[in-house]
């Protein structure tokens, strides 16, 4: 084993150690002195980050890919996986970054968490957390990926759920693991096509061999993976969680839910590139879920009031940039912006809290809005926020390159308008912390903790902006230099020319301009203002719901699942009876079941009709829509909407045009006041009639369709099913009928057997 | 097929299986004998540890990677049946062994706390229990089996009546011993005709219960069906498998507090079945049906699942894990592959001591607040940080991360699940997304969240013992989850021979246009 190999067993052995150090002390004793815990954590990972800033050299020295096998994990059949891991430029600046700016949130904690109760658990999963993601973009093949690919998972699930005596944490971190869970399968999926197909999930063996893959398979490895990218970086549709994810302490959240383990799902896209190269299909589909996810939550984060969840859907919003970039190609780029992304978030977000610590109290900006002087972390906090506004528009840059590609523009659009909330959201948060009254001003400085921190902080700062600043994914420049071997620009991308870029900068400036110039105006929508332009309020009102993700979800996935488990379980019931010795009455329907407890893995919302309602007694006030009992249902709000933005057209527009029409004829005397009130008039109320007609309409396919079909119909029809088969099952499950089952079962194995002998 | 046998003189000089199953016999036996209530612990410490270490022996000098059955010992026969004393291992059933003594061990240590009266009985009664499951386990001989998988009804029998916890555990016991009965008849019907066969077309023309033997034979294809559904109805309530399961949930939450610990391995025979008689000696019928299995599989992990979402009592949702993580055992062995046989194999392994293990945690959880019901709980994990971390170490196990002994097991299944029909892999992996949301929702409910139970404040954290047992438990999960190799080249060789078995079918690839013809004019001529 060569000093090089060493290193790199230390960088995730490090961490590993502190993690088990701390845990099993502080899991044994109560007393274990907290010196001892921050100084090895802190310690060991610091140490790791200068093993991996020296391997990060050697290998911009020397590019050439070196794998460092530990050991066989396991082995069956033809199919083996080594605990081994990759140092290659991509996986050496992943590495990087992570001990980096995990040491940094490590000191910031020992600050922070000094008053927690639970500061040995937290720091023993903090590390564990370090060992789990060097893991994960140290892994040698897809399957160790997925080892250090959990590992974060669950670390993420403890530090969300730290707070352990706090409901909604609970319900938080229950969330974000089965969310994660969902994205997982896909993973898996694709590990096992990946397996199936090159017969190794190492990444040397499937990328050897991926030039030569069929195109089909390639889409569905790539789409498969994706789902499980999707899950990890909370792209749509498993976005919901991340917001909710911090109910975490913010160290963890600046660790794990904004620089490094969200951006695990960009990584492996980056990783996976050489499939991705045979599936276009599927790059296109990275590229759409990015910018849909960009556009969601940059819009949600235009409303949001608290500072962390402005955050945290800015990391959305970002994250979905990201991906962007890696469905236009320009993977180089991608992880640049994921870089330069995690150095500004981990800005703020460790800035936030000491802001927030003077103005006291909660996390909502709005509430104590006081103006506030406090210098350096006020300076930090603006300039992060400009930084984070502006990281993607230097890496567009690079993106530039890639413009003329089917698809591009529809992307590039979302993109656009995502860069533009971003920045606005950036610009509000500022604006929402440090612009509120003067009133209730604290005129207290840093306590000198906090200040030491800060002051590690802004040497990340100081990082950020030199990468920033450097022309990050352009050809030629150092970056691309330094990654430039493993994670090439698609080769498939024709060469664009130039105007391309210049025109789509010059688009993106003007969208970042006026990103910067809106929020007065875009403040103008809330419902409960006289809306000029009932649409946009209508937006702002499902931008502040979060677009009903979690309600969308609870209604049309957890809800029937658990109304199956319920039912199923009282079929259960009905077969023990059946069965046996009845031990419990079997419940009646509509009685809640003893010892059975309703899961509910989504926290309550607001519900879609309560806002829809609220938005459309604003939005449409005047047409005065009702349908028969008021249910909400998405045609039938669509055209709510619809009817509303052709009241407003009808209003500004034909409304002018017809006063315009009007005058001139006055003017001219040639109409008579009896013709412009008959005609006129009744072209004018025209589209509003219209739009009435086309909502009714819909009100009542949903009132016909969704409501008796789907509502009342299913569960009636169920219902009536599983009255059916507990019948049945009262009847065929008697003791006597439990043999005649057996005596069928035979009865099926001699005719199978004829059957076959016959054949 | 053809297994070589190693002898057990040869290979370690002394007759290890048979004294693995006399040694808890004698133990009992000690117990019985001396009715001292205060040395009761200790005899039984001293026989289940002696026994531990001799089943680490026995796994240490077994041969990796090779199909033969070793340590074999050869005792009188009946003459008339052809059944006769035959024990040995093979990579299927070795691994059995050690487990089973590992987890009688941490019962008996637990038993202390665990069991207030009669402590002695119940140690004998445990104790017994681990003698027929191992001898289960060694058996070469289809009658033997069968014996002592009836016998082994007696011990649970009593422990279920005499130490259960629940009100309904007369009527549990009665209705699993019922069940069993049903399945060990249909059992002894299709061993009977597999015996019978070798009448006709094996070496000797006379009848053999023998397993080594009963390989050679060729059985015919309608009779094979026949067989199959004998055997796999017998083995499939054991299981169990879906239709037939439900006297698992009830017996679990009846039943004593960790004495089921050493049942639910018990319960791993069903499945044991499959892969050790039914799918070597009849592989055309099982190449013929494995859709039909897979399909029950795929049933039950998702009814399994489904309803263990709804449950309140720990134990409950066990029980009906336990049927949907059999559901995925069943889809990986019936893939008839050697990925998806290994999986499965490895995850019989795995879910025996990580349900075993939750079992026991569910035993911490009832000497604490009685039982593990949700509304006795929530809340806890502030105030008993240690038993937290062993119910979510365990539970994230049976969840299937990497990195835990679930994962490997899991993931070979999916994957020979896919090359059989990529329905049950899909049917598998919906498995594991399920797993984690009941696993989750349990972990949540009872020991986070702001709804303190009760008993939470004054509730003890665990106790040295019970350190002992989560250490001994946690040490293992993360043991087979992140060093494999080991396990699986125990397994690999007699994997390896099932798999050709059956590729080649029966009759071994004579090549024969009609090798049943062919037999039949050679046998009878």
């Amino acid at each position: 084993m060569t000093a090089f190999d060493l290193v790199v067993l230390l960088i995730p052995g490090l961490p590993l150690a502190a993690a088990l150090a701390t845990g099993c002390g502080a899991l044994l004793s109560d007393r274990y002195p907290r010196r001892l815990i921050e100084r090895s954590t802190a310690g060991a990972i610091l140490a790791s980050f200068v093993a991996a800033l020296w391997v990060l050299a050697q290998v911009v020295g020397d590019p050439r890919p070196r794998e460092v096998t530990v050991y066989r994990w396991l082995a069956s059949g033809d199919f083996g996986v080594d605990i081994a891991f990759l140092i290659d430029p991509l996986s050496a600046v992943m590495v990087a970054m992570v001990t980096g700016i995990s040491f940094v949130v490590a000191v910031f904690s020992i600050n922070y968490m000094h008053n927690e109760r639970g500061f040995a658990r937290f720091f023993a999963v903090l590390s564990l957390f370090v060992f789990a993601m060097l893991v994960l973009v140290m892994g040698s093949s897809y399957v160790l990926l997925f080892l250090g690919w959990e590992g974060v998972g669950i670390c993420s699930y403890l530090l969300i759920g730290f707070y352990q005596d706090r409901r909604s944490a609970a319900g938080a971190a229950t969330q974000a693991f089965v969310m994660n869970r969902v994205g997982d399968v896909g993973f898996l999926v694709g590990i096992l096509l990946i397996v199936t197909t090159f017969g190794s999930a190492d990444y040397a063996v499937v990328f050897a061999g991926a030039p030569d893959l069929d195109r089909g398979l390639a889409s569905a490895i790539g789409l498969a993976l994706l789902l499980g990218a999707i899950g990890k970086s909370a792209q749509l549709p498993l976005a919901s969680w991340l917001p909710r994810a911090m109910e975490g302490p913010t160290p963890s959240s600046a660790l794990i839910h904004a620089a490094t383990m969200v951006t695990a799902g960009v990584y492996l896209v980056a990783r996976s590139h050489p499939l991705y190269e045979r599936a276009p299909d599927a790059l296109l589909v990275v590229g759409l879920v990015g910018a849909a996810t960009a556009l969601y939550g940059g819009v949600v984060g235009l409303v949001q009031t608290d500072i962390k969840s402005v955050l945290a859907f800015s990391t959305t919003s970002q994250l979905g940039l990201m991906f962007l970039a890696c469905g236009l190609g320009a993977y180089a780029v991608a992880i640049f912006h994921l870089v330069a992304h995690a150095f500004f978030k981990t800005l703020l977000f460790l800035t936030a809290p000491s802001i927030l610590h003077h103005l006291h109290g909660g996390a909502d900006p709005q509430a104590e809005g006081g103006r506030w002087r406090i210098g350096l972390p006020h300076r930090l906090f603006v300039g992060a926020a400009v930084a984070v506004a502006a990281v993607p528009f230097v890496a567009a840059w690079a993106q530039a390159g890639a413009v003329a590609r089917s698809g591009a523009p529809i992307l590039l659009a979302g993109g656009g308008i995502a860069l533009f909330a971003a920045a606005f959201a950036s610009r509000r948060m500022v604006a929402v912390t440090f612009g509120g009254h003067a009133g209730e001003a604290h005129g207290h400085g840093t306590r000198p903790p906090v200040a030491v921190s800060l002051i590690a902080v802004s040497l990340i700062a100081l990082a950020g902006v030199a990468l920033g600043l450097l022309p990050g994914g352009l050809d030629g420049s150092w970056w691309r230099a330094i990654l430039g071997p493993a994670v090439p620009a698609s080769s498939e991308l024709p060469a664009a020319h130039p105007v391309f870029g210049v025109i789509f900068l010059g688009a993106l400036a003007l969208l970042l301009v006026a990103g910067w110039l809106t929020p007065l105006l875009f403040d103008r929508f809330r419902p409960d203002r006289p809306a000029p332009l009932p649409a946009a309020g209508a937006l702002y009102a499902a931008a502040l719901e979060r677009f009903w993700l979690d309600e969308l979800i609870a209604r049309f996935v957890i809800r029937p699942v658990r109304r199956l488990a319920l039912r199923l379980d009282r079929l259960d019931a009905w077969l023990d009876r059946a069965t046996g010795i009845p031990e419990v009455a079997p419940p009646r329907r509509g009685v809640p079941v003893p010892g059975v407890e309703v899961p509910a893995l989504a926290h309550e919302q607001p519900g879609i009709l309560g806002v829809l309602t609220r938005v459309g007694a604003n939005a449409s006030s005047s047409l005065e829509l009702r349908s028969a009992r008021g249910a909400a249902g998405a045609p039938y709000w669509l055209t709510r909407l619809a009817a509303g933005a052709a009241q407003w057209i009808e209003v500004k527009v034909v409304g002018r045009v017809i006063a315009g029409i009007t005058r001139s004829a006055d003017r001219s005397a040639g109409l008579s006041l009896w013709s412009e009130r008959e005609i006129i008039d009744r072209v004018s109320g025209l589209i509003p009639l219209l739009a009435d007609r086309l909502a009714r309409l819909s009100a009542a396919v949903e009132e016909a369709v969704f409501h008796r079909g789907v509502h009342l119909g299913a569960p009636r029809a169920s219902a009536a099913a599983a009255r059916v088969l507990v019948t049945t099952e009262e009847v065929l499950g008697r003791p006597l009928v439990f043999a005649g089952l057996i005596l069928g079962s035979l009865v099926l194995a001699a005719v199978g057997a004829l059957v076959l002998s016959s054949r | 097929m053809t297994l070589h046998e190693i002898g057990a003189a040869e290979q370690i000089g002394f007759p290890i299986l048979s004294l693995l199953i006399l040694l808890p016999l004698l133990a009992a036996a000690a117990l019985r004998l001396l009715r001292d209530e205060r040395l009761a612990l200790g005899i039984a410490l001293a026989g289940t540890g002696l026994e531990l270490a001799l089943s680490i022996l026995l796994a240490v000098r077994f041969i990796p990677d090779v199909a033969d059955v070793q340590f074999v010992e050869r005792g009188p026969s009946l003459p008339l049946l052809g059944a006769s004393y035959h024990l040995g291992v093979d990579g299927v059933s070795v691994l059995f062994v050690p487990v089973t003594a590992l987890l009688t061990f941490l019962v008996v240590i637990y038993a202390e706390y665990s069991v207030r009266a009669r402590a002695r009985e119940y140690l004998m009664a445990t104790l017994i229990l681990e003698a027929t499951l191992i001898g289960a386990f060694v058996s070469l001989d289809l009658l033997l089996f069968w014996v002592f998988f009836v016998v082994e009804l007696v011990p649970s029998y009593i422990l279920i009546t005499r130490w259960g916890t629940g009100p309904a555990r007369q009527g549990a016991a009665r209705e699993y011993v019922r069940a069993m009965l049903v399945g060990s008849a249909l059992m002894l019907v299709g061993m009977v005709l597999l015996a019978r066969n070798h009448a006709d077309f094996g070496q000797g023309g006379a009848w053999s219960f023998d397993f080594v033997e009963l390989l050679r034979t060729p059985v015919p294809a309608e009779l094979q069906s026949f067989i199959f559904f004998l055997l796999f109805l017998g083995f499939a309530i054991k299981a169990p498998v879906f239709p037939f399961h439900t006297w698992l949930p009830k017996v679990l939450e009846q039943g004593p507090i960790v004495g089921m610990s050493v049942f639910l391995i018990g319960v791993k025979l069903g499945t044991y079945g499959f892969i050790r008689f039914i799918i070597p000696l009849l592989p055309e019928a099982s190449l013929d049906w494995f859709w039909l299995v897979a399909a029950f599989g795929a049933a039950g992990i998702v009814y399994g699942s489904l309803i263990a979402l709804v449950q309140s009592n720990l134990r409950r949702v066990l029980a009906f894990g336990s049927l949907s993580h059999m559901g995925a055992v069943i889809i990986g062995i019936f893939s008839l592959n050697f990925y998806g046989l290994q999986g499965g194999l490895l995850q019989m392994i795995n879910l025996g001591v990580t349900g075993a293990g939750l079992f026991f945690v569910a035993g911490f959880i009832a000497t604490r607040v009685g039982a593990p019901e949700l509304p006795a709980l929530g809340g806890l994990a502030p105030y008993v940080p240690l038993l937290t971390a062993t119910f979510l170490v365990i539970a994230l196990a049976g969840i299937g991360l990497p990195g835990t002994s679930g994962f490997n097991g899991e993931h070979l299944i999916v994957l020979g699940a896919y090359q059989a029909h990529w329905t049950m892999a899909v049917m598998a992996g919906v498995g594991t997304f399920l797993t984690a949301a009941y696993l989750i929702r349990y972990f949540q409910r009872a020991f986070l969240g702001d709804r303190l139970a009760p008993a939470a404040k004054t509730m003890a954290d665990l106790r040295p013992r019970e350190i002992l047992i989560a250490v001994t438990l946690g040490g293992f999960i993360f043991w087979v989850g992140l060093y494999t190799t080991p396990f699986l080249q125990t397994m690999n060789g007699s994997l390896r021979a099932i798999e050709q078995r059956v590729e080649r079918g029966s009759f071994g690839g004579t090549g024969a246009a009609d090798p049943l013809e062919l037999l039949r004019y050679e046998v009878r001529p």
